[in-house]
Protein backbone atom coordinates (compact mmCIF):
# COMPACT_ATOMS: atom_id res chain seq x y z
CA UNK A 1 0.00 0.00 0.00
CA UNK A 2 3.22 2.33 1.14
CA UNK A 3 4.11 1.77 -2.59
CA UNK A 4 0.91 3.37 -3.79
CA UNK A 5 1.43 6.22 -2.13
CA UNK A 6 5.09 6.89 -3.53
CA UNK A 7 3.60 6.64 -6.51
CA UNK A 8 1.58 9.10 -6.18
CA UNK A 9 3.13 11.63 -4.50
CA UNK A 10 6.18 11.14 -6.49
CA UNK A 11 3.97 11.96 -9.71
CA UNK A 12 3.05 15.30 -7.93
CA UNK A 13 6.38 16.42 -6.11
CA UNK A 14 10.33 15.86 -6.17
CA UNK A 15 11.23 14.19 -3.09
CA UNK A 16 14.45 13.33 -1.58
CA UNK A 17 14.73 9.81 -0.27
CA UNK A 18 15.01 11.20 3.20
CA UNK A 19 11.90 13.36 2.91
CA UNK A 20 10.00 10.47 1.46
CA UNK A 21 10.99 8.59 4.63
CA UNK A 22 9.78 11.57 6.82
CA UNK A 23 6.50 12.12 4.63
CA UNK A 24 5.44 8.51 4.78
CA UNK A 25 6.49 8.20 8.54
CA UNK A 26 3.51 10.06 9.60
CA UNK A 27 0.74 7.78 7.80
CA UNK A 28 -0.46 5.45 9.74
CA UNK A 29 -2.23 2.55 8.06
CA UNK A 30 -6.40 1.58 9.09
CA UNK A 31 -8.42 -1.03 8.07
CA UNK A 32 -12.44 0.10 7.77
CA UNK A 33 -14.98 -2.56 7.51
CA UNK A 34 -17.75 -1.86 4.86
CA UNK A 35 -20.44 0.77 5.97
CA UNK A 36 -18.06 2.14 8.60
CA UNK A 37 -17.99 5.85 9.64
CA UNK A 38 -14.51 7.27 9.54
CA UNK A 39 -16.02 10.96 9.83
CA UNK A 40 -19.11 12.65 11.46
CA UNK A 41 -20.52 15.54 10.90
CA UNK A 42 -19.55 17.58 14.06
CA UNK A 43 -16.06 16.00 14.35
CA UNK A 44 -12.78 18.36 14.53
CA UNK A 45 -9.51 17.00 14.23
CA UNK A 46 -9.75 16.02 11.06
CA UNK A 47 -7.46 13.31 8.87
CA UNK A 48 -6.41 12.82 5.40
CA UNK A 49 -7.34 9.63 3.95
CA UNK A 50 -5.06 7.54 1.56
CA UNK A 51 -7.21 4.70 -0.21
CA UNK A 52 -5.14 1.66 -0.79
CA UNK A 53 -7.53 -0.30 -1.18
CA UNK A 54 -11.23 -0.38 -1.40
CA UNK A 55 -13.70 2.77 -1.38
CA UNK A 56 -14.54 5.78 0.79
CA UNK A 57 -17.44 8.84 -0.21
CA UNK A 58 -17.92 11.79 1.33
CA UNK A 59 -21.46 12.95 2.04
CA UNK A 60 -23.46 15.37 3.63
CA UNK A 61 -27.52 15.59 4.92
CA UNK A 62 -29.41 18.18 2.75
CA UNK A 63 -31.98 20.11 4.17
CA UNK A 64 -34.86 17.65 3.75
CA UNK A 65 -33.04 14.80 5.42
CA UNK A 66 -31.72 13.29 1.92
CA UNK A 67 -27.73 12.26 1.58
CA UNK A 68 -25.93 14.08 -0.81
CA UNK A 69 -22.45 12.36 -2.22
CA UNK A 70 -20.34 15.20 -2.95
CA UNK A 71 -16.78 12.45 -3.74
CA UNK A 72 -16.08 8.84 -4.44
CA UNK A 73 -12.44 7.86 -3.75
CA UNK A 74 -11.22 4.73 -5.25
CA UNK A 75 -7.82 3.05 -5.28
CA UNK A 76 -5.54 5.57 -5.15
CA UNK A 77 -7.05 8.70 -4.37
CA UNK A 78 -7.35 10.98 -0.91
CA UNK A 79 -9.96 11.47 0.57
CA UNK A 80 -10.45 14.58 3.46
CA UNK A 81 -13.15 16.38 5.16
CA UNK A 82 -11.63 19.70 2.89
CA UNK A 83 -13.49 22.39 4.84
CA UNK A 84 -12.78 21.76 8.18
CA UNK A 85 -9.01 20.02 7.56
CA UNK A 86 -7.96 24.14 6.51
CA UNK A 87 -9.89 25.88 8.88
CA UNK A 88 -10.60 23.43 12.15
CA UNK A 89 -13.99 24.17 12.29
CA UNK A 90 -16.75 21.05 12.81
CA UNK A 91 -17.22 19.19 9.98
CA UNK A 92 -20.60 19.52 8.24
CA UNK A 93 -19.53 16.47 5.72
CA UNK A 94 -19.60 12.44 6.71
CA UNK A 95 -16.65 9.75 5.17
CA UNK A 96 -18.12 6.33 4.81
CA UNK A 97 -16.30 3.30 3.36
CA UNK A 98 -18.32 1.53 0.77
CA UNK A 99 -16.45 -1.43 0.68
CA UNK A 100 -14.11 -3.53 3.24
CA UNK A 101 -10.95 -0.45 3.11
CA UNK A 102 -7.16 -0.38 3.28
CA UNK A 103 -6.43 3.43 4.23
CA UNK A 104 -3.16 5.24 5.16
CA UNK A 105 -4.16 8.53 7.00
CA UNK A 106 -2.46 11.60 8.25
CA UNK A 107 -3.42 13.82 10.74
CA UNK A 108 -4.31 17.94 10.13
CA UNK A 109 -1.38 18.73 13.03
CA UNK A 110 1.36 15.95 11.14
CA UNK A 111 0.28 17.18 7.84
CA UNK A 112 0.83 21.03 8.52
CA UNK A 113 4.17 20.07 10.14
CA UNK A 114 5.37 18.68 7.00
CA UNK A 115 4.47 22.29 5.50
CA UNK A 116 7.03 22.99 7.61
CA UNK A 117 9.92 20.96 7.09
CA UNK A 118 9.51 20.13 3.75
CA UNK A 119 9.37 22.63 1.08
CA UNK A 120 8.26 20.57 -1.72
CA UNK A 121 5.07 19.32 0.19
CA UNK A 122 3.59 22.72 -0.14
CA UNK A 123 3.49 22.14 -3.82
CA UNK A 124 1.95 18.88 -3.25
CA UNK A 125 -0.89 20.62 -1.06
CA UNK A 126 -1.54 23.59 -3.41
CA UNK A 127 -1.84 20.80 -6.33
CA UNK A 128 -4.17 18.81 -4.08
CA UNK A 129 -6.53 21.20 -2.76
CA UNK A 130 -6.73 23.22 -6.37
CA UNK A 131 -7.78 20.04 -7.82
CA UNK A 132 -10.74 19.43 -5.20
CA UNK A 133 -11.96 22.61 -5.83
CA UNK A 134 -11.96 22.62 -9.53
CA UNK A 135 -13.98 18.79 -9.01
CA UNK A 136 -16.35 20.52 -6.06
CA UNK A 137 -17.02 23.78 -8.66
CA UNK A 138 -17.55 21.52 -11.80
CA UNK A 139 -19.61 19.12 -9.90
CA UNK A 140 -21.93 21.96 -8.55
CA UNK A 141 -21.79 23.73 -12.29
CA UNK A 142 -23.50 20.40 -13.91
CA UNK A 143 -26.09 20.43 -11.49
CA UNK A 144 -27.02 23.82 -11.98
CA UNK A 145 -26.33 23.45 -15.76
CA UNK A 146 -27.44 19.54 -16.47
CA UNK A 147 -30.68 17.89 -16.39
CA UNK A 148 -30.85 14.15 -14.44
CA UNK A 149 -30.02 12.41 -18.13
CA UNK A 150 -27.27 14.50 -18.89
CA UNK A 151 -25.53 14.30 -15.68
CA UNK A 152 -25.71 10.18 -15.98
CA UNK A 153 -24.16 10.65 -18.92
CA UNK A 154 -21.38 12.73 -18.00
CA UNK A 155 -20.65 10.55 -15.35
CA UNK A 156 -20.70 7.81 -17.42
CA UNK A 157 -17.89 9.18 -19.99
CA UNK A 158 -15.84 10.64 -16.44
CA UNK A 159 -16.12 8.48 -13.57
CA UNK A 160 -17.84 4.96 -15.26
CA UNK A 161 -16.30 3.22 -12.22
CA UNK A 162 -18.49 4.47 -9.90
CA UNK A 163 -21.56 3.03 -12.11
CA UNK A 164 -20.14 -0.24 -12.53
CA UNK A 165 -18.87 -0.73 -8.85
CA UNK A 166 -21.41 1.05 -6.50
CA UNK A 167 -24.62 0.29 -5.98
CA UNK A 168 -27.77 2.14 -7.47
CA UNK A 169 -28.39 3.48 -4.08
CA UNK A 170 -24.92 5.09 -4.04
CA UNK A 171 -25.04 6.43 -7.83
CA UNK A 172 -28.28 8.12 -7.46
CA UNK A 173 -27.37 9.70 -4.03
CA UNK A 174 -23.98 11.11 -6.36
CA UNK A 175 -26.10 12.28 -9.20
CA UNK A 176 -28.77 13.76 -6.80
CA UNK A 177 -31.55 11.40 -8.16
CA UNK A 178 -34.26 9.19 -7.13
CA UNK A 179 -33.41 5.34 -7.78
CA UNK A 180 -36.22 5.18 -9.65
CA UNK A 181 -35.16 7.78 -11.90
CA UNK A 182 -31.50 6.36 -12.06
CA UNK A 183 -33.19 2.97 -13.04
CA UNK A 184 -34.98 4.07 -15.94
CA UNK A 185 -32.03 6.47 -16.97
CA UNK A 186 -30.04 3.01 -16.88
CA UNK A 187 -32.72 1.14 -18.82
CA UNK A 188 -32.78 3.15 -21.49
CA UNK A 189 -29.32 2.91 -22.98
CA UNK B 1 0.81 49.88 -7.75
CA UNK B 2 3.47 47.29 -7.94
CA UNK B 3 3.80 48.63 -4.31
CA UNK B 4 -0.35 47.30 -3.35
CA UNK B 5 0.57 44.07 -4.92
CA UNK B 6 3.57 43.46 -2.74
CA UNK B 7 2.06 44.42 0.30
CA UNK B 8 -0.89 41.67 -0.36
CA UNK B 9 1.36 39.20 -1.10
CA UNK B 10 3.55 40.23 2.12
CA UNK B 11 0.16 39.37 3.85
CA UNK B 12 0.91 35.71 3.18
CA UNK B 13 4.66 35.11 3.25
CA UNK B 14 7.68 37.18 3.95
CA UNK B 15 9.28 38.58 0.69
CA UNK B 16 12.82 39.66 0.14
CA UNK B 17 14.00 42.63 -2.13
CA UNK B 18 15.41 40.42 -5.09
CA UNK B 19 12.34 38.71 -4.78
CA UNK B 20 10.18 42.08 -4.82
CA UNK B 21 12.24 42.94 -8.39
CA UNK B 22 10.82 39.71 -9.40
CA UNK B 23 7.77 40.01 -9.01
CA UNK B 24 7.76 43.34 -10.53
CA UNK B 25 9.18 41.87 -13.69
CA UNK B 26 6.68 38.82 -13.56
CA UNK B 27 3.27 41.04 -13.48
CA UNK B 28 2.37 43.08 -16.57
CA UNK B 29 0.13 46.45 -16.73
CA UNK B 30 -3.23 45.59 -18.23
CA UNK B 31 -5.95 48.13 -19.20
CA UNK B 32 -9.31 46.94 -19.53
CA UNK B 33 -12.28 49.30 -20.83
CA UNK B 34 -16.19 48.92 -19.16
CA UNK B 35 -17.86 45.98 -20.76
CA UNK B 36 -14.55 44.12 -21.89
CA UNK B 37 -13.29 41.04 -20.66
CA UNK B 38 -10.92 39.36 -19.07
CA UNK B 39 -12.03 36.09 -19.61
CA UNK B 40 -15.13 35.67 -22.29
CA UNK B 41 -17.20 32.11 -22.74
CA UNK B 42 -15.31 29.41 -24.16
CA UNK B 43 -11.81 30.78 -23.38
CA UNK B 44 -9.38 29.41 -21.23
CA UNK B 45 -8.02 31.43 -18.48
CA UNK B 46 -4.27 32.01 -18.95
CA UNK B 47 -3.93 34.31 -16.55
CA UNK B 48 -4.23 35.99 -13.05
CA UNK B 49 -4.73 39.21 -12.30
CA UNK B 50 -4.64 41.65 -9.36
CA UNK B 51 -7.14 44.72 -9.76
CA UNK B 52 -5.28 48.14 -8.86
CA UNK B 53 -8.20 50.02 -10.17
CA UNK B 54 -12.01 48.93 -10.75
CA UNK B 55 -14.61 46.54 -10.55
CA UNK B 56 -15.32 43.24 -12.22
CA UNK B 57 -17.92 40.40 -11.96
CA UNK B 58 -18.10 36.56 -12.47
CA UNK B 59 -21.58 35.38 -14.56
CA UNK B 60 -22.39 32.20 -16.32
CA UNK B 61 -24.77 32.35 -18.89
CA UNK B 62 -27.15 30.13 -18.06
CA UNK B 63 -29.77 29.67 -21.73
CA UNK B 64 -29.92 33.17 -22.20
CA UNK B 65 -29.94 34.38 -18.47
CA UNK B 66 -27.17 36.13 -17.11
CA UNK B 67 -26.49 34.99 -13.77
CA UNK B 68 -23.76 36.85 -11.53
CA UNK B 69 -22.18 34.74 -8.67
CA UNK B 70 -19.16 37.17 -7.15
CA UNK B 71 -17.53 40.43 -7.81
CA UNK B 72 -14.08 41.68 -7.60
CA UNK B 73 -12.43 44.72 -6.86
CA UNK B 74 -9.68 46.88 -5.63
CA UNK B 75 -6.37 44.63 -4.05
CA UNK B 76 -8.12 41.48 -5.19
CA UNK B 77 -7.55 38.57 -7.85
CA UNK B 78 -8.75 37.55 -10.43
CA UNK B 79 -8.91 34.43 -12.46
CA UNK B 80 -10.99 31.39 -12.67
CA UNK B 81 -9.01 28.07 -11.51
CA UNK B 82 -11.42 26.04 -12.91
CA UNK B 83 -10.26 26.83 -16.50
CA UNK B 84 -6.67 27.89 -15.59
CA UNK B 85 -5.75 24.69 -14.02
CA UNK B 86 -6.65 22.03 -16.00
CA UNK B 87 -6.75 24.47 -19.02
CA UNK B 88 -10.07 23.60 -20.28
CA UNK B 89 -12.40 26.42 -21.34
CA UNK B 90 -14.68 28.47 -19.37
CA UNK B 91 -17.99 28.49 -18.86
CA UNK B 92 -17.53 31.32 -16.39
CA UNK B 93 -17.26 34.59 -17.64
CA UNK B 94 -15.50 37.63 -16.26
CA UNK B 95 -16.39 41.04 -17.33
CA UNK B 96 -15.15 44.79 -17.06
CA UNK B 97 -18.12 46.88 -14.98
CA UNK B 98 -15.50 49.71 -14.85
CA UNK B 99 -12.60 51.13 -16.55
CA UNK B 100 -9.79 48.70 -14.98
CA UNK B 101 -6.10 48.55 -14.02
CA UNK B 102 -5.33 44.83 -13.41
CA UNK B 103 -1.23 43.54 -12.93
CA UNK B 104 -1.63 40.61 -14.68
CA UNK B 105 0.54 37.38 -14.73
CA UNK B 106 0.73 34.44 -17.52
CA UNK B 107 0.64 30.82 -16.51
CA UNK B 108 4.37 30.34 -17.10
CA UNK B 109 5.21 33.09 -15.41
CA UNK B 110 2.96 32.16 -12.11
CA UNK B 111 5.24 29.02 -12.13
CA UNK B 112 8.41 31.46 -11.98
CA UNK B 113 6.74 32.67 -8.69
CA UNK B 114 6.26 29.38 -7.09
CA UNK B 115 9.21 28.47 -7.53
CA UNK B 116 11.58 31.53 -7.57
CA UNK B 117 10.47 33.23 -4.44
CA UNK B 118 11.63 31.20 -1.43
CA UNK B 119 7.74 31.01 -0.43
CA UNK B 120 6.14 31.11 -3.42
CA UNK B 121 4.02 27.41 -3.56
CA UNK B 122 2.90 28.42 0.61
CA UNK B 123 1.59 31.90 -1.09
CA UNK B 124 -0.35 29.31 -4.13
CA UNK B 125 -1.42 27.34 -1.45
CA UNK B 126 -2.79 29.96 1.03
CA UNK B 127 -4.95 31.58 -1.53
CA UNK B 128 -6.16 28.48 -3.06
CA UNK B 129 -7.09 27.66 1.05
CA UNK B 130 -8.78 30.96 1.09
CA UNK B 131 -10.68 30.26 -1.98
CA UNK B 132 -12.00 27.25 -0.82
CA UNK B 133 -13.61 28.08 1.95
CA UNK B 134 -14.99 31.17 0.90
CA UNK B 135 -16.35 29.98 -2.31
CA UNK B 136 -18.07 27.08 -0.12
CA UNK B 137 -19.85 29.56 2.24
CA UNK B 138 -20.73 31.58 -0.62
CA UNK B 139 -22.55 28.47 -2.26
CA UNK B 140 -24.36 27.56 1.17
CA UNK B 141 -25.60 30.79 1.33
CA UNK B 142 -26.62 30.50 -2.40
CA UNK B 143 -28.89 27.97 -1.52
CA UNK B 144 -29.82 28.68 1.94
CA UNK B 145 -30.51 32.27 2.62
CA UNK B 146 -33.20 34.30 1.53
CA UNK B 147 -32.94 36.73 -1.11
CA UNK B 148 -33.15 39.78 1.78
CA UNK B 149 -30.43 38.06 4.18
CA UNK B 150 -28.21 37.56 1.19
CA UNK B 151 -28.79 41.49 0.02
CA UNK B 152 -28.20 42.85 3.86
CA UNK B 153 -24.82 40.59 3.82
CA UNK B 154 -23.49 41.87 0.67
CA UNK B 155 -24.04 45.53 1.87
CA UNK B 156 -22.51 44.97 5.19
CA UNK B 157 -19.72 42.66 2.89
CA UNK B 158 -19.50 45.69 0.25
CA UNK B 159 -20.80 48.91 1.62
CA UNK B 160 -18.59 50.48 -1.06
CA UNK B 161 -19.89 48.71 -4.26
CA UNK B 162 -23.55 49.78 -3.48
CA UNK B 163 -22.50 52.88 -4.62
CA UNK B 164 -20.36 51.12 -7.68
CA UNK B 165 -22.77 48.67 -9.14
CA UNK B 166 -26.08 48.87 -11.20
CA UNK B 167 -29.40 47.58 -9.18
CA UNK B 168 -29.25 45.08 -12.37
CA UNK B 169 -25.86 43.47 -11.19
CA UNK B 170 -27.12 43.19 -7.97
CA UNK B 171 -30.27 41.71 -8.29
CA UNK B 172 -28.21 38.98 -10.23
CA UNK B 173 -26.28 38.29 -6.99
CA UNK B 174 -28.84 38.45 -5.36
CA UNK B 175 -30.66 36.15 -7.39
CA UNK B 176 -33.67 38.26 -7.60
CA UNK B 177 -35.04 40.25 -10.32
CA UNK B 178 -34.55 44.08 -10.57
CA UNK B 179 -37.81 44.71 -10.05
CA UNK B 180 -37.77 42.47 -6.37
CA UNK B 181 -34.88 43.97 -5.41
CA UNK B 182 -36.21 47.43 -4.92
CA UNK B 183 -39.06 45.60 -3.14
CA UNK B 184 -36.74 44.44 -0.76
CA UNK B 185 -34.26 47.72 -0.51
CA UNK B 186 -37.82 49.32 0.15
CA UNK B 187 -38.51 46.99 2.99
CA UNK B 188 -35.32 47.29 4.80
CA UNK B 189 -35.47 51.04 4.65
CA UNK B 190 -38.84 51.04 6.32
CA UNK B 191 -37.87 48.69 8.98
Amino acid sequence: MQEKLIHYIKGIITVTDDELEKILSYFEPQEVEKNELLVIRGQTSQRTFFVGMGCLRIFFITEDGQEATRYIAFENNFATALCSFISNEPSLEFIQALEPTKLLSISHKDFYHLLEIIPSWEKFYRHYLENAYVNNTNRLMSFLTLDATERYKQLLDTHPKIVQRLPNKMVATYLNISQETLSRLKSKR
Amino acid sequence: MIATLIQVIEQFITVSPAEKKLIQNLFKEKKYKKGDFFLAEGETCKHVGFITKGIVRYYINDEGEEKTYAFSKENDFVSNYESFVPQTPSLQIIQALEDCVLLVISRNDLQQFYTQLKEGERFGRLVIEQVFIQTLKERNSFYTDSPEFRYEKFIRQHPDLQQRLSQYYIASYVGVKPQSLSRIRKRLSVS
